[in-house]
């Protein structure tokens, strides 16, 4: 799901990397008005977090294979501000060391990942009840929102058919997925078990 | 990328040109060809959202990946940094990346030790893999978090006060 370079038209890159700057700087001015050691130090360690898991993989059918995003992860445990900004930073990382998405698309790769993931993700911390299936589900849904965005980014002017795109992106991401919202589950549970809430520093 | 669908010698120029950096700066073709195999899943998206000029397209893609490969294997990391300030990228997030890029190798160091330990007692193919996983996953990411509040510590003893210095 990450856009490698030259696969966008500059149109799409602009519009994206402009809608992507505006989201990050705004969670940055969010995030900096109470910002302190221990939250700036929270928020260094899930960006690396976030990269560590991502190169942790696991097959699945179709010879390929899955790993957790960890953006609803962190989003729903630390905020989403918080899991947002982690994720994008994560993200240029990826980029920047393994080429893995490129950089004029990163705009792209972070509303696609990291928007979704932190929008859905968001969603269990603001419910009276926390629940872990819920986490889970959103994570799925996160992967498959993302890929079909993804889809809609590749297709724009004459780069080819919407639906196919989605439907292959839909396809090939299914898996992947499914084993991100079952990992997300887990994880969740677990915390839930523990009581664990980071405290929230973004939102 | 920028370029029209319809042009054909533009991409096919600057690459070789591409071509021809590659070859002054050393960078190892294995490499390369390994790091190009990670954007291969894409082209066959790209085969069956048919697009309308699919070898120019593939051409600019290929360009824009060496391009971006060639400035990222020549330039050090603190450099990237360090520019990103300069053209006025937000500290913040400045930050978050330099510490990302030092404690990933930490963590995935942590993450596979504790997998193949876990693998080793015996765990590949049972049912509830994937909740045993998460259970490592989760470990890691508590034990990430205390880290943190001891760096954040260590932050404040040293006179970071969470603003730009």
């Amino acid at each position: 799901m990450h856009i490698p370079d030259g696969f966008l038209d500059i149109r799409t890159v602009v519009l994206t990397d402009t809608l992507s700057g505006v989201l990050l700087l705004t969670g940055i001015k969010k995030v900096q008005k109470k910002v302190t050691p221990q939250s700036v130090a929270r928020m260094g360690i899930a960006t690396a977090f976030i990269f560590a898991v991502n190169t942790i993989a696991f097959p699945v059918p179709g010879g390929t294979s899955a790993h957790l995003t960890g953006v609803v992860l962190v989003s729903s445990l630390t905020g989403a501000w918080m899991g947002f900004i982690s994720s994008a930073c994560a993200l240029f990382l990826q980029a920047v060391l393994f080429q893995h998405g490129g950089i004029l698309s990163l705009g792209a790769n972070i509303l696609n990942i990291s928007g979704w993931g932190a929008l859905l993700g968001s969603i269990p911390g603001r419910l009276r009840k926390f629940s872990a299936a819920s986490g889970g589900f959103l994570a799925f849904l996160a992967v498959m929102a993302g890929s079909i965005s993804c889809a809609f980014e590749l297709s724009f002017p004459g780069r080819g058919s919407f639906f196919r795109g989605a439907a292959a992106m839909g396809i090939a991401n299914f898996f992947p997925a499914v084993i991100d919202g079952v990992m997300t589950f887990f994880v969740l549970k677990l915390a839930k078990k523990k009581e664990l809430r980071v405290e929230a520093q973004s939102d | 990328m920028s370029l029209p669908f319809e042009s054909f010698y533009a991409p096919l120029f600057l690459s070789i040109i591409c071509f021809v950096f590659f070859l002054i700066s050393g960078i190892p073709f294995g490499f390369v060809v390994k790091r190009f195999l990670l954007v291969s899943p894409f082209f066959l998206f790209l085969i069956i959202m048919n697009p309308s000029h699919p070898f120019i397209l593939f051409l600019k893609v290929f360009t824009s990946f060496f391009y971006l490969l060639l400035f990222l294997m020549t330039t050090p990391f603190i450099s990237i940094m360090r520019g990103m300030e300069k053209i006025g990228i937000p500290h913040l997030f400045v930050l978050l990346v330099s510490f990302g890029y030092r404690y990933f190798f930490l963590l995935t160091d942590e993450m596979e030790r504790a997998l193949r330990a876990w693998r080793m007692r015996g765990a590949r193919g049972r049912r509830g893999v994937l909740e045993a996983a998460s259970g490592i996953l989760y470990s890691s990411f508590l034990r990430s978090m205390k880290r943190a509040e001891r760096i954040g510590f260590v932050m404040k003893m040293r006179g970071f006060h969470g603003e730009d210095n």
